[in-house]
């Protein structure tokens, strides 16, 4: 495995098998948290691509003072959340708890009436539910098992934040399974 | 955030509560479960090798377009040595020549012409036999 300091000098010297190396180690997480923002696949596709070209062209002010996976997770958060402002695709901040939460529990989706529900698939369209921030967080921490700094470097946050964030999103989800077990439980 | 729930999620979390006859520890479950079964990215397998080639592409596209600002700037610079030249050898443009040709001007005009002709036919039938050679 080559370290991170050798990948960036290889591909700063004009190496595109390095960057090609790169791509293939840090793929996964931007796809990741882009596809939770973003739904066909071929705007997929071309955001990691142009998150991918701005690694490169931006790599050369990449100063090791974090990971290069929160380096390059930054640039996929900055570049997604531009791209929805751009498509004037839904994105706001976090809404008021009380009435967000209630609304979130009690609305019904074409999944949830379904009688056999798989849960992991009626999960993750729930969180496809939940504002950005949550969708991000939930993403970095589960998915991409970052720690909560790197999830606070990522989207310039403080800890105690993300904290709350990840434990209201958890709850929300929670809640919206617990309502569909009852459901199927009457089943 | 409410403490009881904050360390219930952090005890189903760790595997320290598995009791599924409690709801909210079952609804945990199915959430943590779901997190650790996500599908992998839907990137094609050659995206690596298309990023790479966009990246060869703008490189190549620079580099032509620093090669027309050079080639702008060398016109430039020469333009003024031949200004700088003429000025200091006190450079006049004289026709007398010209006049001694004057009795062929036919000629000359044909020469021209046939010059035309000859790059017509050069770009039009040399460069199609190419193309289908």
């Amino acid at each position: 495995m080559i370290d991170e300091r050798a990948l960036v000098s290889r591909v700063l010297s004009g190496d595109v098998q390095a960057f090609r190396l790169l791509i293939k180690q840090h793929e996964r997480l931007v796809a990741h948290m882009i596809g939770r923002l973003v739904k066909t696949e071929s705007d997929l596709e071309e955001l990691c691509q142009d998150v991918f070209l701005k690694v490169h062209e931006k790599l050369g002010e990449f100063s090791f003072q974090s990971k290069l996976s929160t380096w390059v997770a930054t640039i996929a958060y900055r570049h997604a959340i531009n791209f929805m402002r751009k498509r004037k695709m839904h994105f706001s901040d976090i809404p008021e708890e009380d009435t967000f939460t209630q609304r979130f529990i009690e609305s019904e989706t074409p999944e949830g009436m379904l009688e056999d529900v798989d849960m992991n698939n009626f999960v993750l369209k729930m969180v496809d539910e939940l504002p950005v921030q949550y969708r991000t967080i939930l993403t970095l921490y589960h998915i991409n098992n970052m720690t909560y700094p790197e999830i606070c470097e990522v989207m310039k946050m403080p800890e105690g934040t993300v904290k709350n964030y990840l434990f209201r999103a958890r709850n929300l989800l929670k809640e919206k399974v617990k309502k569909q077990l009852g459901k199927e439980e009457l089943l | 955030m409410k403490p009881d729930e904050e360390e219930l999620q952090r005890n189903v979390e760790s595997g320290k509560i598995t009791d599924a006859g409690d709801l909210d520890v079952k609804a945990y479950q199915h959430v943590f479960t779901a997190f650790k079964q996500v599908p992998g990215p839907r990137l094609p397998a050659s995206f690596a090798d298309r990023v790479v080639q966009k990246i060869l592409q703008r490189q190549q596209e620079k580099e032509s377009s620093t090669d027309l600002w050079w080639l702008g700037i060398g016109l430039f610079l020469l333009c003024i040595a031949f200004i700088v030249a003429f000025a200091f050898i006190g450079f006049r443009i004289n026709v007398g020549f010209l006049s001694a040709i004057t009795d062929f001007r036919g000629l000359i005009v044909l020469f021209i012409v046939l010059m035309g002709v000859f790059h017509w036919m050069d770009k039009k039938l040399v460069a199609r036999s190419d193309r289908f050679a």
